[in-house]
């Protein structure tokens, strides 16, 4: 390792002669054409103006652009008055889980549960007739 | 692969299909720009106002319907092509001056020729601050294991007046965990230094900086890389280059400590647009 000639050095990382220096630098330079560095700003950074929109993909993306708007703007955003995702269903857990909510994945995942039910029902039922018949035979 | 769809999302949260404008940013209205094409491949053209400046639009009503997403895609496609039009129409204004909005900005022309009315002047005014200006991204890494050896070795000398005396193994269990918190104070104090005398310095030539949580990495050849510093920096277009002599000459200087840097732009200055300006459109 090189060794620095001046300063005190953990009170000045930075301390020693350049004259030290052995190796190049570690410089890496890039461009712009990164897909999440220009993700990083372009969702995320710039002026939103009033009005601002919602690019609307299917399903999730949906949700991931929704989501990456609100978080960069909530306050701004309700100081005008732009409130959808309340609204939201994907967005938004209300009280109120009646018939007027609409949440589509807890339908979905209950219509699920209800199928797995259905089946383990259907083979434990099984189970027990083919034990029955198995004592059935060996006591015959 | 599909294009963009969308919908303006009103004040009162009803959505309404898509028509209207993509915005891109605002330059200056007698710019002599060529844009290339904007989202969707529909043409840019400049919607202008009095103050002086213009919206870089496109007509959103161009773009197909729905995005598509290939499998293992982590992101559509389609989006990617959007949001590199966006940039691309962005870094093509860059060189004049421009100030960047947010991708999917979508509104009505009538809207936005109100809203460039309106804030007109304030627009002028962040036009001509982000002028000849661009957004440059840095971030510092040094390499765990360099650095620890390093503090220890800064460190012998305090280290050996707590040397553990005579006593039993309690005794000295104790003593090495005590060196051992020492050791990761020290650590986590230079850490600090290190990371702002680098701050400092690109401060100093640059006009303006923002930091940004900094992530661990794991560089390439599995060495454990710690980011000391993720920051955005404006600088005058005319100082670029003395921008990265500075960032060379700082990880010449942090040598010990394996320092290594990704320096990425010329980006439109996202980071430093004032936030507010669309509020009151």
């Amino acid at each position: 390792m090189p060794q620095y000639s001046g300063g005190p050095r953990l009170d000045d990382p930075w301390g020693g002669q350049l004259d030290d220096y052995e190796q190049a630098p570690m410089l890496s330079r890039g461009g712009t054409s990164n897909l999440a560095d220009i993700l990083e700003r372009v969702l995320d950074k710039g002026v939103v103006i009033a009005g601002d929109i919602c690019v609307s993909l299917v399903d999730v993306e949906l949700l991931t652009i929704k989501l990456r708007l609100l978080i960069a703007s909530v306050d701004k955003a309700r100081e005008i008055a732009i409130n959808w995702w309340e609204d939201d269903p994907w967005l938004t857990r209300g009280e109120g889980d009646g018939e007027g909510s609409s949440h589509q994945p807890d339908r979905a995942l209950s219509r699920r549960i209800d199928k797995i039910e259905t089946i383990l029902d259907r083979l434990s039922s099984h189970l027990d007739q083919a034990g029955e018949l198995r004592q059935s035979g060996s006591g015959g | 692969m599909g294009g963009v769809s969308g919908m303006t999302i009103a004040p009162d949260g009803d959505t309404m299909p898509m028509s209207g404008l993509f915005v891109y940013g605002i330059v200056d209205r007698d710019a002599d720009c060529l844009y290339p094409p904007g989202i969707g491949g529909a043409p840019v053209r400049a919607v202008g106002c009095r103050a002086g400046v213009a919206a870089l639009a496109s007509d959103a009503g161009a773009v197909a319907p729905t995005l598509s997403m290939g499998d293992g895609e982590l992101v559509p496609a389609s989006l990617e092509a959007a949001v590199r039009a966006h940039e691309s129409v962005l870094e093509e204004a860059l060189p004049y001056g421009v100030v960047p909005f947010r991708f999917g900005s979508v509104v009505q022309e009538s809207d936005l020729v109100a809203y460039l009315e309106s804030t007109g002047v304030i627009l002028a005014a962040e036009l001509e601050r982000l002028r000849r200006r661009s957004e440059w991204s840095v971030v510092a890494t040094w390499d765990r294991k360099a650095a620890e050896a390093y503090v220890a070795s800064e460190q012998r000398e305090s280290l050996s007046a707590t040397r553990t005396p005579a006593g039993g193994a309690g005794r000295a269990y104790l003593m090495a965990r005590q060196r051992s918190q020492v050791e990761r104070n020290a650590l986590e104090m230079f850490r600090a230094r290190c990371a702002s005398r680098l701050y400092r310095a690109l401060r100093l030539v640059a006009r303006d900086a923002v930091l940004r949580a900094a992530v661990t990495q794991q560089d390439a050849g599995g060495a454990h890389r710690e980011t000391l510093l993720d920051g955005c920096f404006l600088v005058e277009n005319a100082e670029q280059e003395a921008f990265s002599a500075r960032i060379e000459t700082e990880l010449a200087r942090g040598f010990s400590v394996k320092l290594a840097a990704s320096l990425t732009g010329p980006w439109p200055a996202y980071h430093f647009t004032r936030t507010d300006i669309g509020v009151s459109a």
